[in-house]
């Protein structure tokens, strides 16, 4: 079954996105295009050089470091550009998942959760299950140049602004919650520079690690 | 030219009335003034609105200095509260517009009270 809108997950599915949503003003988005283009390019001249290599120009010459070293960079920069978009997205947990018995709810209403765990051998941090709100706004980034020039992006930003954790037992393969809506809290809303948007989350807390999640989106009304 | 937007009552229940009047602090000619309910967002660098609630137009031509021109809107029945983030807030205002034909605009605001309680 589908718990997400497939375009944007942090809406149920048949809730419509907003303007901010649609538009995508993504953090970081060009800085991992820039590395990802300038390692295509290493890698290029390096396979450049390769072919190169028994022309009457360089016949004679030794040239693997300089191929080596072409062929390093691009790696390092497409890993920097994978890492970059990487590290924007969630880590989505295989091992454990979250079911709600429902996705439109009014504030003040409690939600059933259901923590399934598939694998236990897996879980080797601390389980737990969560009601979040995130805001998300849109801000000007300006960046500079070595010779001073400056741009200016909009950028759309994201943060929790109320989150209550409870502990999970990663030993029962499922386990029930009962999640309340806070009444005295925020409405869902999508919007043209600012949005707020509630989730349903279980995620795996572990030492030096990205933390694993599961989540689901759930739609708040008044 | 100047406005003024005051409103009638206190805190409005969603699907309730509106009233209120736009005063012309400073007057001049208009194409036309309008009044309307805006959920209005608010960044440290941006505005927006995905939801308007539009008067017809309340007076056009000559609006003179002190005049007081009345409105009233209906508050939409799913209203939203007005909701405050940490970098970001979304809350209703009553707007007033005038079109003016060769100059600047004129806009004025007033916060809207809901009987929903305010989110922060």
């Amino acid at each position: 079954m589908e718990v997400a809108n497939p375009k944007y997950p942090h809406l149920p599915p048949h809730r419509e996105p907003g303007e901010q949503s649609q538009a995508r003003r993504g953090t970081g988005g060009i800085g991992a295009w820039l590395c990802a283009a300038v390692g295509v390019f290493f890698l290029g001249c390096g396979v450049y050089v390769y072919s190169a290599r028994n022309s009457e120009a360089w016949a004679g010459k030794s040239i693997w470091g300089i191929e080596v070293f072409l062929a390093a960079c691009g790696v390092v920069m497409l890993a920097l550009a994978y890492w970059i978009r990487a590290r924007r997205k969630p880590l989505i947990a295989s091992h454990f998942a979250i079911e709600v018995d429902r996705q439109e709810l009014r504030r003040g209403e409690s939600v059933a959760v259901t923590l399934a765990i598939h694998d236990a051998s897996k879980v080797t941090g601390t389980l737990q299950v969560g009601l979040i709100a995130i805001e998300r706004y849109d801000q000007e980034v300006t960046t500079s140049t070595r010779d001073g020039a400056q741009s200016t992006q909009r950028q759309t930003f994201e943060n929790p602004i109320y989150e209550q954790w409870t502990p999970a037992d990663a030993s029962l393969p499922s386990q029930p919650f009962r999640i309340d809506i806070p009444a005295d809290k925020y409405c869902s809303y999508e919007g043209e520079c600012f949005s707020l948007a509630w989730r349903i989350d279980a995620r795996e807390v572990r030492e030096h690690r990205r933390d694993p999640h599961s989540h689901v989106p759930v739609w708040v009304t008044p | 030219m100047k406005l003024e937007v005051s409103l009638d009552a206190g805190p409005v229940a969603p699907g309730g009335q509106v009233s209120g009047s736009v005063r012309v602090l400073d007057g001049g000619e208009v194409r036309e003034l309008t009044a309307q309910l805006v959920y209005a967002e608010e960044t440290a660098d941006y505005t927006g609105a995905m939801l308007r609630v539009r008067s017809a137009p309340l007076a056009t031509g000559q609006l003179t200095t002190g005049q007081a021109v009345p409105f009233s809107l209906t508050l939409p029945a799913d209203a939203l509260p007005n909701q405050t983030g940490a970098s970001g807030q979304v809350v209703w205002k009553a707007i007033a517009h005038a079109d003016i034909a060769h100059g600047i605009d004129a806009n004025a605001g007033a916060p809207l009270e809901l009987t929903l309680p305010p989110v922060s």
